[in-house]
């Protein structure tokens, strides 16, 4: 391997790259001579694995370029440890464990995700919302109120304080959030709301309730019509396992663990009718169908056949 | 819930399934004990941060069969642990950071989650460096200092200040990959 083309998953040797970091010493205290740019230029044409070494030293230097010196000198200068540590979770608004995305934000102030998609944004306002599959969702933030308006799919809401009340809106009706983290998704005739922290206020389009009745507090949940408002249900914090990328069945029929799965492919999932009532159980990734299959199969010996985008689930 | 252990050998592509559904409610136990003051939605989110990284890990074309479940899920959940909570420090001081500086000249949200990005990839790059290593780097790099102030400004000699700053340059290079 001294020719020079060494293959791309191979390591760089130190001394290689101990070299790239001399150069970028030199350049950090002033720019180059003439004679030294000529110089890291044979240098770099010298080896393949001196250009390998250099890009990845570009990027550095890019990085580095990018941050805001002052606060990015404080953040990465801070005292590191576990008190530290455990101070910092107080300041937090519920951001962390999405850090494996990246964040994006959509272009002007309209959200949408196609299927097997999902966002994450952070408003103006420092509300952050999280779209699932196939979701559309506008944002209409004016001087008196904050409106987000979900025209399908579902949303995921956690709220920043601000004086100006934050709504959402639904085929179905009005939500008013009560500082809170909830969830909203259209189904096909109703709205169905879930509440994980604060509490949510529910005005159906056209049903009365009474004052004190249409409040959903945290741990709850409840569909709702235009025209009616249905139980309320418990909440389960694991319903938002679709941010993680993740399904959780807790005793779930196969019938709906199917339905919830077939909102992230094009695929039509069906059950023979002969599984009957069989509940399903486990964690199964939601952006993977053939390993989520492969895993059900194999846990409750299932027969899956596939033909074109039809796949039947049967014994 | 019964699913059989795969063979040691076994080439089917049964033991990630096998590993999920057999062992995560112990992992959410083991979460919860260490975040115990945190809550147990902090161990839940976590807990599917790791069975994520052991599904994308072992997507690749050379899979191992997993011979000891725990041991193997321990040992990625302690890499998440630990990089989750040097995570939360880092939102932490940057949260600090910004209340120093007057609210016209925050940066606009979009710009600070790129921002927060970068500062934790760099973070992770230096994460191995000593303190005073760390330091001479982000004066060189971030405050712009020269070699001879750095010495100056740390009470060190300047051979050292080009040692540490050569050593936090390697270290990034060596651990940043191939685009």
């Amino acid at each position: 391997m001294n020719n020079g083309t060494a293959p791309l998953d191979d390591a760089i040797p130190q001394q290689v790259l101990a070299q790239a970091a001399s150069w970028l010493m030199l350049m950090q205290e002033g720019p180059l001579l003439p004679a030294q740019q000529r110089e890291l230029e044979r240098w770099r044409r010298a080896r393949a694995e001196h250009e390998r070494a250099w890009q990845r030293a570009q990027r550095l230097l890019t990085r580095l370029s990018s941050l805001p010196p002052t606060l990015a000198k404080q953040t990465l200068d801070r005292p590191t440890g576990r008190r530290a540590v455990l101070r910092g979770l107080l300041l937090l608004i519920g951001a962390a464990p999405l850090s494996w995305w990246a964040w994006r934000s959509g272009v002007g102030n309209d959200y949408q995700t196609s299927v097997a998609e999902r966002q994450h944004a952070r408003l103006a306002d420092g509300t952050q919302i999280t779209l699932n599959s196939d979701s559309a969702v506008d944002v209409l933030f004016n001087s008196a109120q904050r409106l987000l308006h979900l025209r399908r799919g579902e949303v995921y809401i956690a709220t920043a304080a601000d004086p100006r009340p934050l709504m959402a809106r639904t085929q179905q009706g009005q939500l008013l959030a009560l500082g809170t983290r909830f969830s909203v998704r259209q189904l096909a005739d109703e709205t169905l709301l879930a509440v994980y922290e604060g509490a949510v206020q529910v005005r159906p389009e056209h049903a009365r309730v009474a004052p004190g009745e249409n409040i959903i507090r945290a741990g709850q949940q409840v569909r709702f019509s235009r025209e009616h408002m249905g139980l309320i249900e418990e909440a389960r914090e694991s319903t938002l396992a679709w941010r993680n990328g993740l399904l959780v069945a807790d005793d779930m029929p196969v019938r709906l663990w199917a339905h919830e799965l077939m909102r992230y492919t094009d695929q039509q999932l069906e059950c023979d009718p002969a599984l009957g009532e069989l509940r399903v159980s486990g964690t199964f990734p939601i952006d993977d169908l053939p390993l989520a299959l492969a895993m059900l199969a194999q846990t409750y010996t299932l027969q899956v056949r596939h033909t074109g985008r039809h796949v039947f689930i049967s014994r | 819930m019964n699913a059989p252990f795969s063979p040691p050998n076994s080439t089917e592509p049964c033991s990630v399934e096998t590993l999920y559904i057999e062992n995560h409610a112990w992992l959410r136990n083991w979460l919860a004990y260490r975040l115990r003051s945190w809550g147990r939605g902090v161990a839940d989110d976590l807990a599917h941060d790791i069975f994520l990284r052991v599904l994308t890990s072992r997507e690749g074309a050379r899979v191992e069969p997993i011979r000891q479940p725990r041991a193997y899920l321990t040992r990625i959940a302690n890499c998440v642990l630990v990089s989750w909570r040097r995570r939360q420090s880092l939102e932490r001081a940057w949260l600090e950071a910004l209340q120093l500086l007057p609210e016209p000249e925050h940066p606009s949200p979009e710009l600070q989650s790129v921002i927060l990005e970068t500062l934790h990839e760099i973070d992770t790059l230096l994460d191995t460096l000593r303190p005073r290593v760390r330091q001479a780097f982000l004066m060189a790099t971030l405050d712009g200092m020269k070699q001879k102030d750095i010495a100056v400004a740390l009470n060190i000699a300047l051979p050292t200040v080009k040692k540490y700053i050569h050593e936090a340059y390697l270290a990034c290079l060596t651990q940043m990959p191939d685009e």
